[in-house]
Order: structure tokens, then sequence, then C-alpha cells
């Protein structure tokens, strides 16, 4: 099995870096000149042409790629903002405290959401209860986030007043206690933990449902249930351990969708995260922000993969190889 | 029996459906709010409080060397001071750190007597030698400072002792005074030992110290940017706002939210739709929320091509000498003759174009010189009243008649088509652009715009001249300088997109210049706004004003077209308007 | 695989998908005949109105009608979803294909291929691609279909790579047939239905990735509208004009639901142990 780990880690390393070099290609073979921004008629001549070489791209690409990705591989180093001469690891450090944020909590709230609800509709399978829930969750997975986020916001932040929309605390939140600042800032993730939330709690409603209809019925909980084990003891002892693996082979595809959704969420609700940052990068053409954005998601995604494999690995011996086999 | 999904389904929808809207029918109660005065005569004015400044775009830099946005710079004038600030007649000047300046002409030089009690927002005096050093900084050519021209004419600067600086210059010019005075006071103690080539990542960009009313607090990334009180300010008892809190809200949407709902206090350039409706709460007694409007800095217009894309892109790969260039100009088959220009022009309903664009936050434009500037002279300008009829008659006389019934206009076979560029994502732009195309399709012209990324516009289209049309807009500076967009000397420059090329508009402008007296300077611009008027380079559509909202706690905040920021060290907050914001935070 | 009709209607989800997408499909057919308005004239005296007899979903900040723009705009967000689907089912079906049936290493190769692909974080980069290059809406179908064939690919490579192997198949080839027709006459039939339900599936996500890209103003752009752009259009007064942003939202969640059903109701049909 450690081989196994071995070459799964080994193979996401080429993995990476051609993903991160069709990134750059991308960014760099983009039209138009970062510089113009910050042009305007009256400035003098010298001060435009300064202006410009400030963010020129004279060398070829070949020649700049090298730079960057040298500077990366052995300095971490991965340049500084066209906007404001940042440093890119700052702002994304800085920027990845609320994404993480809101992407934990978000997920927490899907699995607690999910897994009990898609138990008791496994067991209440094809009663009205059940199809009233299984409607429910249809709703919640074909709603766009954005589109849940903005009623939510409309509702309870500009009609009723009760939550804030945007932030993820108050300006005075360094006034208060402790508890005080628990407290302002569960107010403002409730609405964009939420509407990332419930999607994802009712596509893995769904898969737990499922599992959970199909292992209530097979044999051995057939011959447990006529031995006469109670109930409850069938569920968690015997159902619940195998419903739960096909979940953690989720993970590798619930947290790239997990990052796509946070994206448009931070957007939607102004939290100052990955995402925006990202947003924000694209439309000032910021490019050592968006190289360094796309690298980290890259390394995000990548990374969870791997972890979603060594797990089914380790719970299920069977499956040794990486993904894409058969 | 079995429900069918579906009708779950629409069940649930329909009742989310009706909850929403029965919630958005409710009457809104509209509170009566009294109208308190802006500014109030009073003798008691209470230290205190907080203001909330909503800004769309996180600031790059708050080194007044190096910043570039309208929110840096925003800030920048919080913290940093100059020698004076200019008055709203933007000719004479108030004494700053500079209490007072003679000017000698024979021998050019302006002599300032600074303060002595101004200090460094980290206690250590100010002194001549700081004024010295942000000379110095200023013509450094590492740095590429962007107000460097106004430095052109100094010919050095000098300190005979701590209180005392003598501007030196070349040439006796009206400008003199301006040119010492503009651009922000920089410590020397804390600069003088960086490298120039270092400043632009140095940490003073984001930690800035200064000798204005507000100091710099903190900053917390993509969210908050605090300004403290200066208690050390050298205009005792000022300022009176504890604090300045700017929230970084890159959405319209948040920004307007959150204005209404009380989280921020000031909001500037709003959108003139949302402004009308602030507006008319107001004036209903409805809101606290007061309207700010005054003539801006930007206007609008439509850039004509004056010369043939195709010939001049030629003789620039043939590498053809400037000055042959410019002699040789093949003009535009569209738009080289004015008498096309002028037909155009009268074709627009520009008053309707200014009034549906704009909501009525815009006043007419019809030559280079803008009205918040003294020089700005109506009668120079040529006008070019809305007469479609003309225009067509104009139009034949120049031989484009429609003589295939296709309801456009033709010559020797060519159709008058062309492509109206302008910025993707500039929506007041792109209707600008769409309502041109209809009222020009009236006159048999057919005018398709086109959306561009601003990358391609600016960095490849314009500086090329290659482009038919382009609606767009410019902002102004305080003085009526052109030369940028009309002079031969920039012809090849990207500002200078239309290919205008005049010896007249030459000497007017170096005369405008070059003149000592003001009256003859006034001549001038008239002069160069009936030249420009009536050649129409450009087809001037309207001047904007800008519209911005304050929480109506706020007084005594001054406001023209120099903008809102004039003296933020007199705001003040009656004790019985405070809010919990400006309560809570501890000293 | 035969189906019969009865087993349509008793399938609930298949039934009330079908009858969803069609009551969408019929709205964004028929619009245009029920309004007399156009989509992108813009009256600016008229801008922001509420629901009325002249506009029956009201007016945007242009003064456009909105009914005419959730009529067009269904429509392009449809075309766009549809297209880049089909590209993306054929780019998918002819890798698994080729990759499955020639094995060794360039099998190996695609496969890593593949795996690079699936590893890219699709928002992020489709955002980088679209955000930076020109705003067209051939380039935003092109790059749905980049990032949507691979999971094609797989079920398709699986499907084959089971069916290589089988008796018939070895019969076939040993009668001497060739290679194109085995594949078409064996091997698609039987792939046909689980690529069937992914390619449902499919729009429905490529629907919901579209309009987060119009919503960001980064996927159709003005004057084209998409259900994404109108809900851009009404975020910044969500509920004061709900008009602009309830109706929008309403459509995109009931086609895709409608579609989901689908896709549910064909899986149950076609394979009722893999289904959820």
């Amino acid at each position: 099995m450690f081989h196994g780990i071995v070459r799964r880690l080994l193979s996401a390393i080429p993995t990476l870096l051609i993903g991160i070099t069709l990134c750059f290609l991308i960014i760099h073979l983009a039209p138009g000149n970062p510089a113009m921004r910050f042009l305007n008629p009256s400035q003098s001549a010298e001060t435009q042409e300064i202006i410009r070489e400030r963010f020129s791209l004279n060398q070829s690409l070949m020649v700049q790629y090298g730079h960057w990705l040298e500077r990366v591989l052995f300095h971490f180093d991965f340049g500084y903002s066209f906007y404001n001469g940042k440093s890119c690891v700052a702002v994304l450090a800085s920027a990845l405290k609320p994404t993480l944020l809101l992407s934990f909590w978000a997920l927490i709230f899907a699995l607690f959401v999910g897994i009990s609800l898609g138990i008791v509709a496994a067991t209440k399978a094809d009663t009205r209860f059940d199809r009233i829930i299984n409607s429910i969750m249809m709703v919640f997975i074909s709603t766009p986030a954005f589109w849940l986020g903005l009623m939510l916001i409309g509702l309870f932040t500009i009609r009723l007043g009760w939550l804030p929309g945007s932030h993820l605390h108050s300006l005075y939140y360094d006034q208060l206690n402790g508890f005080g600042q628990i407290l302002d800032s569960v107010r403002h993730l409730i609405l964009p933990v939420l509407t990332l939330g419930l999607p994802l709690a009712a596509t893995l409603f769904k898969y737990i449902r499922a599992g959970m209809v199909d292992a209530l019925q097979s044999d051995y909980i057939l011959a447990a249930k006529a031995r006469g084990f109670r109930q409850s003891t069938i569920l968690w002892k015997y159902s619940l351990k195998n419903s739960l693996l096909p979940v953690v082979s989720l993970l590798g595809m619930i947290i790239p969708a997990l990052l796509s959704g946070a994206l448009i969420i931070e957007v939607v609700f102004a939290l100052p995260g990955v995402g925006r940052a990202m947003v924000t990068a694209v439309f000032g053409r910021d490019y050592p922000i968006l190289m360094a954005g796309v690298s980290l998601a890259f390394f995000i995604v990548i990374l969870f993969n791997i972890i979603a494999d060594i797990i089914n690995m380790i719970l299920d011996p069977r499956i040794q190889t990486g993904s894409g086999g058969l | 029996m079995k429900t069918p999904g579906r009708t779950n389904l629409f069940q649930i929808c329909l009742s989310c459906l009706i909850v929403i809207l029965l919630s958005s029918c409710q009457k809104s109660r509209p509170r009566q709010f009294e109208h308190s005065d802006l500014y109030p005569k009073t003798d008691h004015i209470q230290d205190g409080g907080t203001m909330v400044i909503g800004i769309r775009a996180e600031p790059e830099s708050l080194n007044p060397l190096f910043a570039l946005s309208q929110s840096s710079r925003n800030i920048i004038g919080l913290v940093f001071s100059r020698l004076a600030d200019i008055n709203e007649d933007l000719t004479s000047f108030s004494p700053r750190l500079a209490k007072s300046w003679e000017i000698f002409t024979d021998n050019p030089q302006i002599i300032f007597h600074l303060r002595t009690d101004a200090l460094w927002q980290d206690r250590t005096p100010f002194t001549s030698n700081d004024v010295v050093f942000t000379y110095q900084m200023h013509v450094d050519s590492a740095i590429a400072w962007d107000g460097i021209a106004y430095k052109q004419n100094i010919s050095s600067v000098e300190a005979p002792n701590d209180s005392t600086v003598v501007f030196s210059f070349y040439q006796n010019s009206r400008s003199m005074l301006m040119d010492a005075i503009e651009g922000y006071i920089l410590p020397a103690h804390i600069l003088q030992n960086i490298p120039p080539e270092d400043l632009f990542t140095a940490d003073f960009n984001r930690h800035p110290i200064g000798t204005g009313p507000f100091e710099f607090g903190s900053w917390v990334d993509m969210q908050t940017l605090t300004l403290l009180k200066n208690n050390n300010f050298y205009e005792p008892g000022k300022p009176h706002l504890d604090r300045i809190i700017f929230r970084i809200i890159p959405d319209n949407f948040n920004l307007l939210n959150q204005l209404k709902a009380g989280e921020i206090d000031l909001v500037e350039g709003i959108y003139p739709k949302d402004y009308q409706t602030i507006l008319q709460n107001w004036n209903q007694g409805q809101s606290i929320i007061r309207p700010i409007s005054y003539l801006g800095r930007r206007y609008d217009f439509i850039g004509w091509n004056m010369i043939d894309p195709e010939s001049y892109r030629f003789a620039i790969e043939a590498g053809t000498p400037p000055d042959a260039i410019k002699d040789n100009l093949k003009p535009n088959t569209l738009f080289g003759r004015q008498e096309i220009r002028a037909a155009l022009t009268m074709a627009l309903d520009r008053g309707a174009i200014m009034n549906t664009v704009n909501f009525g936050m815009a006043v007419p434009l019809n030559g280079p010189v803008p009205p918040i500037l003294a020089s700005y002279n109506e009668s120079a300008n040529a006008s070019w009243e809305y007469n479609p009829q003309r225009a067509k008659a104009l139009l034949s006389e120049q031989g484009w008649i429609d003589s295939d019934g296709d309801n456009i206009l033709d010559r020797n076979g060519v159709s008058f088509e062309f492509e109206l560029l302008t910025e993707s994502g500039n929506l007041r732009w792109e209707q600008v652009a769409t309502i041109v195309q209809a009222q020009l399709a009236d006159i048999g012209v057919r005018a398709t715009p086109r959306f561009l990324e601003p990358a391609l516009l600016y960095g490849k289209l314009l500086p090329a001249k290659d482009f038919d049309a382009v609606v767009i807009g410019w902002s102004v500076g305080l003085t009526p300088d052109f030369s940028p967009l009309f002079h031969s000397a920039t012809f090849f420059t990207p500002f200078h997109f239309t290919g205008y090329y005049s010896p007249e508009y030459d000497r007017l402008d170096e005369l405008s210049k070059t003149t000592l007296s003001d009256a003859k300077a006034r001549e001038y611009y008239n002069e160069i706004a009936r030249l420009l008027s009536n050649d129409l380079p450009y087809t001037w559509l309207y001047y904007r004003m800008e519209c911005s909202a304050v929480h109506s706690r706020f007084k005594d905040i001054i406001y023209d077209k120099r903008g809102i920021y004039i003296n933020p060290e007199d705001w003040w907050i009656p004790q019985g308007e405070r809010l919990y914001i400006d309560k809570v935070f501890q000293k | 695989m035969k189906i019969f009709p009865q087993k349509i209607l008793k399938n609930r989800s298949l039934s009330s998908g079908f009858t969803t997408v069609a009551i969408v499909f019929l709205f964004l057919l028929l619009g245009p005949l029920l309004t007399p308005n156009n989509h992108t004239f813009q009256d600016l005296s008229a801008s922001l109105q509420t629901p009325s007899v002249s506009h029956w979903m009201g007016t945007d900040y242009y003064g456009r009608d909105v009914f005419a723009r959730l009529v067009y705009g269904g429509r392009i967000t449809w075309l766009v979803a549809v297209i880049s689907t089909f590209f993306a089912v054929c780019i998918g079906t002819i890798i698994g294909l080729f990759s499955a049936y020639r094995g060794g290493w360039i099998d190996f190769v695609v496969m890593r291929f593949v795996d690079v692909m699936l590893a890219f974080p699709k928002l992020f980069v489709v955002l980088l691609i679209v955000g930076l290059g020109a705003s067209s809406t051939n380039l935003l179908i092109g790059v749905l279909a980049l990032f949507s064939w691979m999971e094609i690919t797989r079920i398709v490579r699986s499907e084959v790579i089971s069916q290589k192997n089988r008796t018939y198949i070895k019969s076939a080839r040993a009668l001497g047939l060739g290679t194109p027709r085995i594949i078409i006459k064996h091997i698609l039939p039987n792939i046909l239905s689980p690529v069937i339900v992914s390619s449902v599936l499919l729009i429905s996500t490529i629907i919901l990735v579209e309009s987060g890209l119009s919503f960001l103003g980064l996927g159709i752009q003005a004057p084209n509208a998409s259900w994404g752009s109108i809900l851009n259009d009404g975020k910044i007064d969500p509920l004061g004009t709900w008009w602009l942003s309830v109706p929008a939202g309403l459509l995109i969640l009931t086609t895709v639901t409608g579609f989901n059903l689908i896709g549910d109701g064909l899986q149950k049909l076609f394979d009722p142990r893999k289904s959820l």
C-alpha cells in the first residue's frame, strides 16, 4: 500500500506542472496591456513610458515562464501584484482565511444536514415524507447558488434587516469582547454558509440516501433483522459505514465544487476571499495574482484528490490504483 | 394515491414565490425625517465620531509619488499636506504648510515662508528640508512621478533656513505658483535613506507618515483601511472626527444597500439613476442620506478619426519620418472633412443623449474648455444645434446621397457606414453609442457600435489610430491644457488618436502657455475654443456632474468642483445625532 | 434495450421532468409571438417599470422589456448549453472510444491527460479564459465544452473496455468484421444509455455554470441577454426590482430541475441498479 501512496503522490507532480504551465500560457497570451488602466492624458510622455515599462512584458514567453517557475520552485516567490506591489503570497494568504472559513462551515453544514436527512429519508423510503424531502432537495440541487444568495440577502438583510449581507464582521469587531466577536462572526456567516451549503447538502443527501436504501435492503441486513437486532443498531453499525464510503471518494469531487461555489458566493456577499481576489485580478489583469491564485487552486484540488484516494486505499484495500483506472 | 413528485415541486416553488412577493409588498412605512442643516450656525462644535466611507477599489499605494487611483488619492489627501491648497476660484491659494509667499517676476522666484509648528505624524518637526527633498523626488527619473510636467519650469529649490524655501524658475509664467505647490510634501527623514528605485515596494507605501489632519491607523487587506485623528495637527482644535474608516466594497449593489442601511456614511460616484432615487427620498423627508452633487471633472465625447488608418499604418511601417507623415496625411474617407463632422454633430440631439444617459446629472458641452474653469466662455464655442435637415443637406453638398434606395448614404459606390467603438462594460458609453446609432440612422448614416475590452481599445486600436469613431471620456485637470490631445508634438502618442494636425492650434497653444497676462491668456483660450469647436476633432457631448451621498449627521462639509475632501478637518457630528458607531470605539 | 411507453409514464421523474422541460421550451419557442416588444430596444424614459400590460415583466435599467429578454435570454442559455454539451459529448466519445480500443500506452497517456483536465479547478480556469479573452459567445461555448468532455470519456472508455473482451466481439473480429463496423454496430448501442444520461445532466450543469459566469459579467455580453446576465441587472435591489431577479432565477431553477429529473428518470429506466 505504501507503494500505492507513493505512486499516487508522484503522479500528481506532472499533473500540477502541466496544469500550471497551461494557465501561464492562457494568462500571458491574453490580449491587452495591464498598464492601460493607469495611464491618462495629463501625464507626461516620459511618465507614460515608464509606467508602461513597469508592467512591460518584453521578454519572450519562454524566458518569462522560466523566471517565474524558478522563483516559485526555489524561493516560493510568486512575485508582486501589478496593482499594489504587494507580495502575491501575502495577498493570497490573507485571502485564504475567509475562503477556508466559508468552505469549512459550508462543508460541516452540508455533511450534517445531508447525512442526517439522508439516513432518515432512507429509513422512511417511499413514504410521503420521503417524497417531500426528495423534492426539496431536488430544488436545492438545481438552484443557482448566487440566486439563492441574492434572495436570502433580499429577504433577510434588505427587507427584514435581521442579518448582515456582506463582509465577515462589523467595523467595530475589535471593540467587542470574545463572545461578542463570535456572535458577530456567526451573524455574518449564516447567509453565505447557507447559500454554499444547501446545494451541497442536497447532493450529499442523494448519495447517502441511495447508499442507505441499498444497504438496508441487502441480505445481511435482512439477516440481522431476522436475528432481532434493533433498528438503531442496524442503522449505525452496518449500514452507515458502508454508505459513508462513497462520501469519502466524493470528497475529491466536492472540494473543487466547494472552491468554485465559494468564488461566486464571495462576490455576492463581498467576502474578502481567494475567489473575490481572483475575479478582481481578472478584471484588472493582475497577472501575478492570477498565476498565484490558479496555482493555489490547482494545489488544493490535487491535494484533496490525493487525500481522498489514499483514504480510499486504506478503507478498501481492493482499490489500489489511482484515479481513472478501471 | 401517490402524489406526483412534480406537484410537490411546483407547490413548493409557488409557495416560496408567494412568500417572497408578499413580504416585498409590505407597506414600507415611510418614516418622516427632519432635514438637518449641513452648515448649522453654532459655537459648540463637538469632537468625536466616526465616518465610514465606502470605496470600490482597494488603494494600490498610499505614497503620493505612486498612487494613481482616485481612492488612493482621496486617502492621501487626508494624511498628507501641501504647501498651499487651491481655492474655489481655481486661481488663488490658501496657506497650508506655507504661511505666506512672495512671487518675484524678473528673476523668477517664489519664496515660501513655512509654518514652524507643523509636526510629522511621528512627532518629528516639519522643516524646509522636507520641501527640498520632495522636489528632488518629484523630478527623479527612477520614480517617474505622474505630475512631473508641473516641475519642468523649476530650475532649483533651495532652503536658506529651516522655515524658508526658495523656488527658482527658468522663465516667468502664469503658473509658477501652481507648479511649485503641486504635490504633497514627503518626510525627508524617513525616505531619504531609501534608494529611489526601491521606493515603489517600500513599506512606507502601506504605512504612510504625513502632516495632514488624519494619520494612518490600520489596513486590513481587501476589507478596511482606518485613519485616526492626528492629535498633533498644526491647526489647533482640529480635526473633530476621531476616525475615518474606508470600507472596500467592489460591488455597486452592496455599496448602495449599505448606504441605505446606514452602515456606510459616504459614497461617491453613484450611478445617476440611483442618485435620483436618493434625491427623491431626501426631498420627501423619507431618508437621512443627504444627496450631494457638483460639477465634476469628467466629460464624454465622440472622437473622429480624421486620417485614413490604412495610409497611416503603411507610413509607420515604411519608416517614414514623423514630419513627413504629418505633412502628408491622407484624410479619412468619411471624417476627413470638417463639413462632414459638422453635419454628423448636427444630426445628433445631444441634449436628449445627455438627459437620457445621465438622468439629468450633466450639463451640455460644446467645446474643449470645461465649465469649471474661469477661462470657460460659452460664446467662444461654435454652436451646432440639433438640425437633422441641415445635416442631410450638408452631407449631400459633399456628395453623400442615397442613390440606391437602401436608406444609407453613399458616394462613388462607398456607403457611409462605420464602426463606433467604445469600452465594453461602461454602461454610460454603451448607451451613448446605441443612441447615436439610432439618431444617425435617421439621416442615412449607418454606425455600428462595437464594445471592446479597455486593453484592446486603449492598448492597440486607439494608439495605432486604427478605428473610425469612438465614444469615450476624459477627466480634466485644473488648467485648460489640451496639448496631449491636439498638439502636433504629441501626434504619435496614444491620447492624440484623432490625428488632428493644425499649426494654428500649435501657435495658440504655445501663446496661451507663455503669455504672462491673464487677460491675454483668456483671449487665447477663447481662440482655441473657437478653433476646436469649429474643427470638431471631437463632438463634445456633455459634462458630468458628480453624484455622491453622505449621512446627514455630518456637518460643515464643503464641496464644489474641487471635490468633496476640501475641509475634512472641519467635519463634525452633533452629540444628539451620534450613532452606535460613533461611540463604540474606545480611545 | 426496448423501452415501453408504460414504463415512461410510470417513471415519475421522467414524466415530470419532460413536462417541465417541455413547458419551458414552449415558452421559449412561442415567447416572441406573445409580445411585440424587442429585447434590445432601449427606452430610457421607461426604465425600471413594474410589470404592466405593455411590459408583462416590467423593464430593466435601460427600459428594455424584461419578458422579451427572458425569452431571448433563455434561448441563448439553452443554445449555449446544448451546443457545448453536444461538442463535449462528441469529443468525449471519440477520445474514449479511441483510447479504450487502442489500449496500451496510448490509453495510458490519454487517461493521464484526462486526469490533468479533471484536476483543473474548473471555474477558476474558465474565469481566466473568458475574462481575459475577447468576449464572444463562441469562446464561451468552446471553453465550456473543453472542460466538460472528461466524464463522458470515462464512461465511454469503461463501457468499451468491459465490452471489448466479450465473446461476441471476439467472434465478430474473428469473422473478419472491420473495426469501425464493430464499433458502430455493437459497441455504440451499449454505451448510448449512460452517455445520454450524462449528457442530460451535463446540460443542466452547464446552464448553472453559464448563468454564474454571466452573473459575474463574464459570460454572455450585452446587448445579448442570458438568464444569468438578467440576474446581474437585478442584483442591485433584489426584492425592490423583483421582476428582474425572481423570474430569471425561477426559470433557471425550473429548467435545471427538469433536466435533472429527466436524467434521473433515464437512469432509473436504463439501469435501475445504478440509479440514486
